[in-house]
């Protein structure tokens, strides 16, 4: 537990202040300038004599205690280290300088003058380079990380304020890019490591928590690490470089991310308290139509159609305003959050046991999130030779995802205005069409999908010290969960779309995962100047998952949603069941020479049940190389450099991301008319094999003055080859990707390669460091990535929506763009109609309502043949951003402190597909209020003919919005460039400023801390989108098709005041 | 303690060691357990038989959801909706239409289906099971390839031939196929089917040998015009309708239904009439008829969530076709203001239609309680007739006209007049090839079918079928309103006459934009 500072130099009689000034940047120069008069008209004012001081040494503005800290009287070697509180006592002469050190802090000094008490706050220094960080099975000084590897700290996700620990890592970590896919609460997340690492679905990094692998992959909007709860974390380790990652080798590809949670310490228990409050609001409304809007567009229209009006709207002055739905969805809505936790623990036990709670309700109506939840760690020196130890946590989540799910919120803004909520007698309205939208309102807060979850995560570990520098780690971890899913379709009459039909359906699903592994730790210093360590290991993993489901529909009354309310007669009941398993023997080779050169190789075999027998074994090395220049003696005399290493790492990891028997076929099981009927469910590929990574990643370190500033950077080259995917294949193939009826599933195929680069930089810097502390942290992460290979004979692969190509991810390009026709405004009259060339098939100027026409869009014939057709599709934009950064500034000003964080991404492209859908002139209901601007087709010379083509022009050419006509034969709203916006966004993601209050009145009322504060998150985003929020992400988590906005739950904006405790 | 120390080292080892192989060798082996495989499949008859089952319905499910009637009766000029599928009235549709799309890759879902089935029957069913209990079942299969394959061609002409959908995976750009070759190749499936079917089954609605031989002079009078050059029809094909269409109707199980409103009820699923339908069931989505979620008039009308037929309506071209005398069909067919249905809401007393469209009544069959529970939305289980015995007494006195402008042929005549007396219509003595295609539409109308009448006549006589489509009047029939909606006529250009192919498939495909190749039927 002692640390002990390094032995500085005694510096004579050189004034004090000029060892800490030499080459220090100008504002640390001034800082110390104003340290040097105080502490001159502190010592004119100082008197001789012995006198004891006593004080107290706290960390950071949580102000824990800092035991073992090192208290000297500078120039001597008298000196003390404080106890297990913090706390320190010493006698001194007056007038004496005090120097304070701790590892990974800043050293202070203090002038003993009339004040014999003190309270001595260490601010962090930037680098952590002795700080032991977790890496694979086993741990590092992060002076010794040969692979590129990053960390978050507790500090850094608490001021994140994020209900979700994915969120904290948004813009803090260079080369990871956090998108949420829904703002909702408890919403789905992805997060990208160093790019587009492959194809199929599950992009999402491997989360190690305490040991115990858990993927970030739910195929779906919602959040698998919405179960943890942030406050338990002390710390995130992002291993980025394959030489990081190769250890954990089959479940790699998307990089590794291991979360160690808090552990107890010796001493007095500590309690600490975490509490907040907040409300949550939409930051933006999209433009719709309102009523007045609604009926006058509607009047336009039928004037040209003949059709589609309503008598009430002949006079649109009269009308009012109208239904705003948005208005109705959308609430000012509540969360509050409570933590507490315990640490504590002597010589042999240690242990923290925290509880916490997490009560969210969305901004949209009946969405909520809730979270329950316990930890418990605790770890006891059994023996001289045993230490044993368990994590347990266990938590219950409780989450409404109605919006989501039924796509509420692109209904909302589809109903139209002339709907109201409620009738006059309080029941749900609804449209006089069978045709309209229903009653977005009453459907949110009626129609019941709601998921209860509850996760036990357990890893009991057994270190063994037997024979000398040899140590032998056991451990067994489980991860258990048990998911209830319930659903309720009352019957309802909205108007006239009425449902007289209920349904309910309830799921059960219970998943078992188990892990086994045990590694052996070889660790010896040899002649001095070698080091060596080795780690051989053995795991085992298996995982078994369930689910039953019964379902009823003839519900008598709306009140019980439980199965047994419904009609015996239309019981339903299924049941599925599935398992898989994986092998792997791994190890690792540690070896340094005189703290200078640093070698580092591993080795992993993975086994995968995933794979046909044939095919199952995948074997994943990699190697590094660190050079610390700083340590080489030419360096040793420039002080004011503190560190400065050089890596080279090369690595390969694999992936295994299919479907559970792939390699073979399935029956899937149809009702017919004769009982039973099998059909084949997927197409078989017994050739699949693994897909497999090599990276090349160099990296620099430096850190400078006295470590008040860290710049570290790393470049990277990522080759994925046998790139698997579930091979979207054209329809005559007879598989489908989306769900259709008895459709069969493409064969999982290993289907080319892909390679990302990029480079990212880090830069730390401890602005000013005195009474006035400023730090501030920016990440910049560069990524490009490009197909180099598709074995498909076209050598692309297309993604599409309503069986139109969106997106296209073809060889020399990169993955996902956007594909489809270029727009170059529309026909203005007869002449430009005619100069052009025309949809192939389509009639020209014959007729106004079956033909091209003027006011209908010109797309570029870009193939240059005689039609627009598929061969005049091309790239429209790239959903990745160019690049994407965090800017991290923390300001502390005695009690006072105050984080502003900003994050966003330059340069990516988002499809606005909402805007397609509701920006169609023909459409029934409600729609942007962008459409009035529709091209309005006026007459040449009014007194001639009104059905003439060459009469006829654009009174409002400069539109982008086409002409009206019921069957629209130039195919306006066809998937181009007209709705692929800009999507880059700049975002106040939080404003945290808080008060710490002064001990002394603390200390009163027996407490040993209190900080209050307000944090703002979301506060505003510089963007040119005109959706509700630009950060969108990829649909279920689908790479081949991200940056497609259909309606996404915007992220709130959240007001938040919290408190922290600690007795 | 040397001791002590030796004996936990040793432990230890042992440990290390037991857990390294504690694996076993089968740890990795995880074959599926909630499902069957192709592996543990085709055990025996009844499996085989299961493994066909859905081919009768949830195969077609996505072509009879909208494919049908878009391709059948928009396209054929029967039916409007001026919100929707309006594309297919006015001939607007193009290579980005989402119904086309569906419509395709459902009948190649077919083919697919049975592709598998055939090659897994073939290789892996178990050896017990008697070879002509194997080919029974491989011919039900043949026959669903077959009457897929007769869409495709009659929708799109050129299409590729699929024949083996695994090997797919390693090269899925495969040329166009020759229209002809397809219609070959849809001829062998089904005089595969009519050696190995039985003459009867005891599962209503399974296929025969007499379904197959119904099927194949369908596909042989349309096949009879094809690529025609003097505008005349192929004698030796006319000849074969004549020879099945003959025996089918002297030697076959089937007649007409008394009633023709009967014929649409779901109780009287695989009547008599019948000779090939899907086979529907009201469970859930995809596995019962669709049809009236689209075109009934309102969700009373079904019973359920779905009834969204509001502004669907018969064309005034179709409503002409109807005489005074012929109110028996036309009101099978669709609604006219104060026409009583009593077979709908019948705990009502039956539906009055009121509001000034007609709409849709053909297959539209009501609630629930109208059909013993057999509703559900979206999901009916009123069968879809793809094949009826008066159709095949039209196609059998269409083949003997055959080349002739009218005919007085006995047989002709009589086949003709049956139908004709059936729906309460005077008969005739002669016929010519306008009676017979104008008795086809109305008898068929709204079942799908009047689009490929067309097609079949485009095929030797372009000219005349695309002068006819320009005399359909396609304005929507609005028989209760103040204001007569305009009469609307349209004439599609020659290349409308084919469906264009799904872009996204022109997309991954580009040999779709090349010449088709000529099939290799090997020998």
């Amino acid at each position: 537990m002692r640390k002990w500072i390094k032995k500085r130099g005694f510096t004579g009689n050189r004034p004090l202040y000029y060892e800490r000034k030499i080459s220090t940047p100008l504002i640390v120069f001034l800082l110390n300038f104003t340290v040097l008069t105080t502490f001159l008209s502190v010592v004119a004012s100082a008197q001789e004599g012995e006198l004891t001081i006593t004080g107290i040494v706290t960390t950071d503005h949580d102000r824990n205690p800092a035991p073992g800290a090192n208290i000297i009287v500078k120039g001597t070697t008298i000196g003390t280290i404080t106890d297990l509180d913090g706390k320190f006592s010493l006698e001194v002469e007056q007038g004496v300088v005090i120097q304070i050190s701790f590892i990974g802090y800043l050293s202070q000094e203090i002038v003993v003058g009339d004040e014999t008490n003190f309270n001595i706050n260490l601010k962090e220094d930037v680098t952590q380079l002795d700080e032991v960080v977790k890496v694979g099975y086993g741990t590092m000084k992060r002076s010794d990380l040969t692979g590129a590897v990053v960390s978050v700290s507790s500090e850094d996700i608490k001021s994140s304020a994020s209900t979700s620990l994915d969120q904290a890592l948004q813009g803090r970590a260079a080369g990871v890019l956090v998108t949420q896919n829904s703002g909702q609460p408890g919403g789905g997340v992805t997060v990208q490591i160093r790019g587009i690492n492959t194809l199929n679905e599950n992009n999402e990094p491997l989360y190690v928590i305490d040991g115990i692998p858990i993927s970030g992959y739910t195929g779906d909007n919602t959040n698998a690490l919405a179960i943890i709860n942030p406050n338990d974390i002390s710390s995130m380790e992002v291993l980025k470089d394959a030489s990081a990652t190769a250890i954990y080798g089959s479940r790699a590809a998307n990089g590794v991310v291991l979360i160690t949670t808090n552990r107890g310490q010796q001493g007095e228990t500590q309690i600490s308290y975490d509490g907040s409050f907040g409300i949550q609001q939409l930051p933006k409304y999209v433009n719709v139509l309102d009523l007045q809007e609604y009926a006058t567009f509607l009047n336009e229209r039928e004037e040209i159609i003949g059709f589609g009006s309503k008598p009430e709207f002949a006079d649109p002055s009269v009308l009012g305003e109208g239904t705003n739905w948005q208005e109705e969805m959308f609430q000012v809505a509540p969360q509050q959050s409570h933590n507490l936790a315990l640490t504590g623990g002597n010589e042999k036990t240690t242990f923290a046991l925290s509880g916490s709670y997490l009560d969210q309700d969305g901004i949209a109506i009946g969405s909520y999130f809730k979270r329950y939840g316990v930890r418990l760690n605790i770890d006891n020196n059994t023996r001289k030779w045993l230490k044993l130890g368990v994590n347990l946590s266990v938590s219950r989540t409780d989450e409404r995802i109605t919006i989501n799910e039924y796509d509420l919120l692109s209904e909302a803004i589809h109903q139209s205005p002339d709907i109201p909520v409620k009738n006059p007698d309080g029941s749900w309205a609804g449209p006089d069409d069978v045709f309209g939208v229903s009653n977005p309102v009453a459907r949110a807060l009626d129609t019941e999908n709601a998921r209860k979850r509850t996760q036990l995560l357990s890893n009991l570990y057994a270190d063994i010290y037997f024979l000398k520098d040899f140590t032998l780690r056991s451990e067994f971890g489980t991860n258990i969960s048990y998911l209830n899913k319930y659903r309720f379709e009352p019957s309802y009459e909205y108007g006239k779309v009425k449902n007289p039909e209920t349904e309910s359906s309830r799921i059960a699903e219970n998943n078992f995962d188990w892990i086994l592994k045990n590694y052996l730790t070889y660790n010896k210093s040899l002649f001095e100047r070698h080091h060596l360590e080795v780690m051989l290991g053995h795991e085992a993993q298996a995982g078994i998952w369930e689910s039953v489901e019964a379902r009823r529909q003839g519900f008598l009354t709306n009140t019980i949603h439980e199965v047994n309310a419904g009609d015996i007669l239309s019981s339903n009941a299924y049941s599925q069941k599935s398992d898989w398993a994986l092998e792997s023997y791994f190890g690792r080779l540690n070896y340094s020479y005189d703290d200078r050169y640093l070698l580092t190789a591993t080795f992993r075999a993975d086994g995968s049940s995933r794979f046909s027998p044939e095919n199952r074994w995948g074997f994943f090395p990699s190697f590094a190389l660190a050079w610390k220049i700083s340590n080489e003696k030419f360096l040793q005399d420039v002080s004011q450099i503190s560190n400065l290493k050089l890596r080279l790492g090369y690595g390969e990891v694999g992936g295994q991301n299919i479907p559970s028997y792939a390699y073979g076929s399935t029956m899937g099981n149809w009702a017919t008319q004769y009982g039973s009927g099998f059909l084949i469910a997927n197409l078989p590929n017994p050739d699949v094999q693994w897909e497999s990574q090599k990276s090349y990643n160099v990296g620099l370190d430096l850190a400078m003055f006295q470590n008040r500033v860290e710049f570290i950077t790393d470049a990277y080259l990522k080759k994925t080859d046998n790139l698997l995917l579930v091979l979207p294949m054209p329809l005559y193939t007879a598989t489908d990707l989306d769900w259709s009826v008895a459709y069969i599933e493409p064969p999982a195929v290993n289907v080319g390669s892909l390679e990302n680069k990029g480079i990212e930089f880090t830069l730390n810097t401890i602005n000013m460091a005195g009474e006035f502390f400023w730090k501030s942290g920016i990440t910049i992460s560069v990524n490009r990535n490009k197909i180099t290979k598709l074995v498909t004979s076209g050598s692309y692969i297309d993604q599409s929506i309503d069986v139109q190509t969106i997106t296209r991810t073809a060889v020399g390009q990169p993955v996902g763009q956007f594909y489809g026709y270029i727009t170059d405004g529309l026909y203005a009259n007869a002449d430009e109609l005619y100069s052009g060339t025309h949809t192939a098939g389509a009639e020209v100027g014959t007729e106004a309502g079956v033909s091209v026409w003027v006011g209908d869009i010109r797309y570029l014939n870009l193939d240059g043949n005689d039609s627009i057709d598929a061969g005049d599709r091309t790239y429209m934009g790239n959903p990745n951003p160019k690049f994407s950064f965090g800017f991290n500034n923390t300001f502390e000003y005695k009690n006072f402190d105050l984080t502003i964080y900003i994050n966003g991404t330059y340069g990516n492209k988002i499809f606005n597909e909402l805007k397609r859908t509701n920006e169609d002139p023909m459409s029934r209901s409600g729609m942007l209020s962008s459409v009035k601007d529709y091209a309005r087709i006026g007459l040449i010379d009014p007194d001639g003919d009104p059905d003439d083509i060459y009469n006829q022009y654009v009174t409002n050419p400069g539109t982008t919005v086409p002409r009206i006509v019921t069957s629209d034969p130039n195919v306006n709203n066809r998937i181009s460039d007209r709705y692929v916006e800009d999507g880059s966004y700049i975002r106040i993601k939080s404003f945290v400023l808080g008060y710490t209050f002064p001990r002394k009145w603390t200390n009163a009322v027996k407490i040993e801390r209190v900080r209050i504060y307000v944090n703002i998150q979301n506060l505003y985003t510089f963007t040119k989108y005109t959706g509700y929020d630009p950060e969108i992400g990829a649909q279920r988590q689908n790479v081949l098709k991200s940056g497609v906005d259909q309606g996404r739950y915007p992220s709130p904006r959240v007001y938040q005041f919290g408190v922290n405790l600690n007795f | 303690m040397m001791k002590l120390h030796t004996i936990k080292n040793k432990t230890i080892f042992a440990f290390i060691i037991l857990t390294i192989f504690s694996c076993s060798k089968d740890f990795l082996d995880r074959e599926p357990i909630d499902a069957l495989t192709i592996d543990t499949y085709y055990n025996n008859y009844d499996e085989l038989r299961a493994a066909v089952a859905p081919m009768y319905s949830t195969v077609w499910f996505e072509y009879n959801d909208k494919g049908s009637f878009s391709f059948g009766d928009c396209l054929g000029g029967n039916m409007i909706n001026p919100w929707s599928y309006e594309e297919f009235v006015y001939f607007t549709y193009t290579s980005l239409n989402n119904t086309i799309a569906t419509g395709w890759a459902s009948l190649y879902r077919v083919v697919g289906h049975a592709n598998i089935h055939i090659v897994n029957i073939m290789e892996k069913s178990s050896p017990s099971i008697p070879e002509e209990q194997k080919l029974q079942v491989i011919s039900e299969a043949r026959f669903m390839r077959a009457l897929a394959y007769f869409y495709l061609a009659r929708l799109w002409g050129d299409v590729p031939i699929i024949t083996d959908n695994i090997a797919l995976k390693d090269d899925y750009i495969v040329p166009l196929n020759r229209a002809e070759d397809v219609y070959q190749y849809i001829i062998n499936d089904l005089n595969f089917a009519i050696s190995n079917l039985p003459d009867s089954d005891p599962e209503p609605g399974r296929v025969t040998s007499w379904t197959a031989k119904a099927l194949l002079a369908k596909v042989y009078l349309t096949f009879s015009g094809f690529n025609s050059t003097e505008g005349t029809r192929d004698e030796a094909m006319l000849d074969s309708v004549i020879y099945y269409a003959g025996d089918v109707i002297q030697n076959g199980p089937y007649d007409l239904m008394e009633n023709y409103p009967d014929l649409f009820l779901t109780k009287n699923d695989n009547n008599i009439e019948s000779i090939f339908a899907w086979q529907w069931i009201a469970n859930n989505y995809g596995d019962g008829n669709s049809f009236q979620a689209y075109f009934a008039v309102s969700s009373d009308v079904t019973g359920c969530e779905d009834g969204w037929g509001g502004s669907v309506t018969a064309t005034k071209g179709l409503a002409e076709m109807f005489t005074a005398s012929d109110q028996i069909r036309r009101k099978a067919t669709y609604m006219m203001p104060n026409d009583t249905f009593p077979e709908i809401m019948s705990s009502e007393g039956g539906y009055v239609h009121t509001g000034e469209g007609a709409n849709i009544k053909k297959y539209v069959v009501g609630g629930p309680e109208d059909n013993d529970g057999q509703v559900h939305t979206m999901s009916a289980g009123n069968n879809t007739y793809i094949l009826r015995f008066a159709e095949l007494l039209l196609i059998y006195s269409e083949a003997i006209l055959g080349n002739r402008a009218s005919t007085t042929d006995a047989e002709a005549v009589e086949a003709f007049n049956r139908v004709r007396q059936r729906a309460g219509v005077s008969t005739r003595t002669s016929l010519n090839f306008m009676q017979i295609f104008d008795e086809k539409r109305r008898e068929l109308a709204l079942e799908g079918n009047t689009w490929f009448e067309i097609v079949s006549w485009w095929y030797f006589q372009p000219q005349e079928a695309l002068d006819y489509i320009a005399t359909q009047n396609r304005g929507r029939y609005l028989p209760g309103a103040d204001e007569e909606p305009s009469d609307d006529y349209f004439s599609p250009p020659n290349s409308k006459m084919q469906m264009p192919y799904p872009e996204s498939e022109v997309l991954q495909n580009p040999l779709f934009n090349e010449p088709p190749v000529p099939y290799d039927f090997g020998e």
